[in-house]
């Protein structure tokens, strides 16, 4: 006889359900895995074989007994069938690239990291996220607030109160800064705020939602205005200046610093490429790649990939192989990030129907001719993903 | 489609009849769910790993022994899934700040939230009984049978299971007077 306990665990757990959303896509990657149907036994197919066989040897035995002669008609058609691929089952836990401490993965207010001290998040809901040098900690944005949380270690750094929503978060390369973007019902705001969580400070408003990426001396960063500006802020100093408009570019909708010296990468929607010298004055390198959002990593201090479309655009901006070479990819690349000794590129392709996987690839050597990106493997498949992926590798 | 039973429907499914498959998927997609939900205690995390335990049971079902009952199999393939991904998991923040980066238990508003928070904070051995006993309605001798277990061991952990549960309610109770 149950207890009354136990009727509202019945009740209560019978109660669960899923989503609508998520049972379509259940379904279909249910139906994806199942195994091509069997063939038919081949025995009757022996048969005929062997009496086709016997028919043609007596008949053959006949012609030339006859000095008949066979005619021959068309050539020695080989017809393929073409077999569906194997079922592939996957499990859409993320995996740590090759030589990576942490790894992450934001798209669509979710998150997914693999850290090598074993931490995982797995979709966690987060509207924005950064890892800090070495992966201590992860920034992690939530509705009304940006959280410092451990990933080499258990615990919470901080909680800082927020007026909006964090879209965008980026962790100086000393640490000691996070640049910060918050969405308000007046637009989206700047924020630059010490690592430890305090001394909070107003940078601009207006601005684009696109990360803002930090100098190697962790000085100043970059960003994007509203109108599609690019501005470097130096947080010492709280001064800002306007990057010249350069390249025909727009509305710049990435940046990236380059791991070392002042070269700062900018990329609009329409393929256009800056890279302009923010410290020293050297010449501007004006490039053009594919059309489609623009996702920036540097691979070497001078030598930046710029992936848009269904396309990564090397540029190697010094040199006698300076130039810029082009290498198609399986899907149109959403995200983009190179390991630290840019040897290997973290990618995530979406394919028609929306879903994305992010794949480890070797990154192609530079040359005048294209090579084939080679995919050393799958690194996490989200489902229907509609916004941009970032990717962070540490 | 609907008067056949699992076996047949997994004999044309093998045969490549994605109708019959279709309706195994219907039958048992929501007690799938149903079971990585409360043993994983997530709902975006059940939600993978329920449809990564049916591409798995999918793409086996050439493996799989007709004679046996088709739910049971499932079942065990989600189980082993969400105790594999708990394991390899490892939780970097607080119950505190884990409920509130990655939004524990937002159900429906009819769900008894107080009681899935009580489950949740059972071990995992314990919430995989208690969800197939009480959410699937399997009998302890039917998990001890889908979990290789004595059925002895399944009542004490039931009944373990449901002793934390009351315990919980108790000092719930009292914090409240």
């Amino acid at each position: 006889m149950p207890d009354e306990l136990e009727e509202r665990l019945e009740r209560t757990l019978v109660g669960l359900e899923p989503g609508a959303d998520v049972t379509e896509r259940a379904r279909a990657g249910a139906l994806g895995a199942l195994p091509p149907p069997r063939a038919r036994s081949r025995k009757p197919l022996v048969l005929v074989a062997a009496a086709c066989a016997v028919a043609f040897v007596f008949g053959g035995v006949t012609l030339a007994a006859t000095g008949g002669g066979l005619p021959l008609v068309g050539g020695g058609s080989h017809h393929h069938h073409p077999t569906p691929p194997p079922a592939t089952t996957h499990y859409a836990g993320i995996q740590l690239p090759r030589g990576a401490v942490a790894f992450a993965a934001a798209a669509d207010g979710r998150v997914w990291l693999s850290a090598s001290s074993g931490t995982r998040l797995h979709g966690a809901r987060a509207t924005a996220f950064g890892l800090s040098p070495g992966a201590v900690w992860s920034i992690v944005g939530m509705h009304g607030s940006i959280d410092a949380v451990g990933v080499q270690q258990h615990g919470r750094g901080f909680s800082h109160a927020v007026a909006g929503t964090p879209v965008a978060a980026s962790w100086a390369p000393a640490g000691i800064r996070i640049a910060y973007v918050v969405w308000t019902p007046r637009g989206y705001r700047l924020f630059d705020i010490y690592g430890n969580g305090t001394h909070d400070f107003p940078v601009a408003r207006g601005v684009a939602p696109v990360a803002p990426s930090w100098r190697w001396d962790s000085q100043v960063f970059a960003y994007v205005t509203g109108r599609g500006r690019v501005m470097v802020h130096n947080a010492i100093a709280g001064s800002t200046a306007a990057v010249p408009r350069a390249c025909g570019l727009r509305r710049a909708a990435a940046v990236a610093y380059a791991p070392f010296g002042g070269l700062l990468a900018i990329a609009d929607t329409a393929g256009r490429v800056e890279i302009v010298d923010t410290m020293h004055r050297g010449p501007t390198h004006c490039e053009r790649g594919q059309p489609g959002a623009p996702s920036i990593a540097w691979v070497r201090p001078r030598q930046v990939i710029v992936g848009s479309g269904e396309a990564i655009t090397r540029y190697d901006l010094y040199g006698r192989f300076a130039g810029a070479d082009v290498t198609n990819v399986p899907g149109t690349i959403a995200g983009l990030a190179a390991g630290m000794d840019g040897r290997r590129l973290a990618l995530a392709l979406r394919d028609p129907v929306g879903e994305v996987r992010v794949v480890e690839a070797r990154t192609p050597r530079f040359s005048s001719a294209a090579y084939p990106l080679r995919v050393y493997r799958l690194l996490l498949t989200i489902h229907r993903a509609g916004g941009p992926v970032t990717l962070t590798w540490q | 489609m609907r008067t056949l039973g699992d076996g047949e429907l997994v004999a044309r499914a093998r045969q490549g009849s994605r109708e019959a498959a279709a309706e195994l998927f219907t039958r048992h997609w929501a007690g799938a769910w149903k079971v990585a939900r409360t043993v994983t205690g997530r709902r975006d995390m059940a939600d993978d790993v329920a449809q990564d335990a049916f591409e798995r049971a999918f793409a086996a079902l050439g493996r799989f022994d007709r004679r046996r009952p088709f739910g049971p199999w499932l079942h065990r393939i989600v189980v082993n899934r969400s105790l594999d991904l708990l394991r390899s998991e490892r939780r970097l923040i607080g119950p505190d700040a884990l409920d509130r980066v990655e939004g524990e238990w937002r159900d429906r508003a009819g769900e008894d939230r107080e009681l899935l928070a009580a489950v949740a904070g059972l071990s995992p051995q314990r919430r995989v009984v208690i969800v197939l006993r009480y959410g699937i309605g399997y009998s302890p001798a039917a998990i001890a049978d889908l979990l290789d277990l004595p059925v002895g061991t399944v009542h004490s952990r039931l009944a373990r299971a449901l002793e934390d549960l009351r315990r919980h309610e108790r000092e719930r109770d009292a914090g409240r007077a």
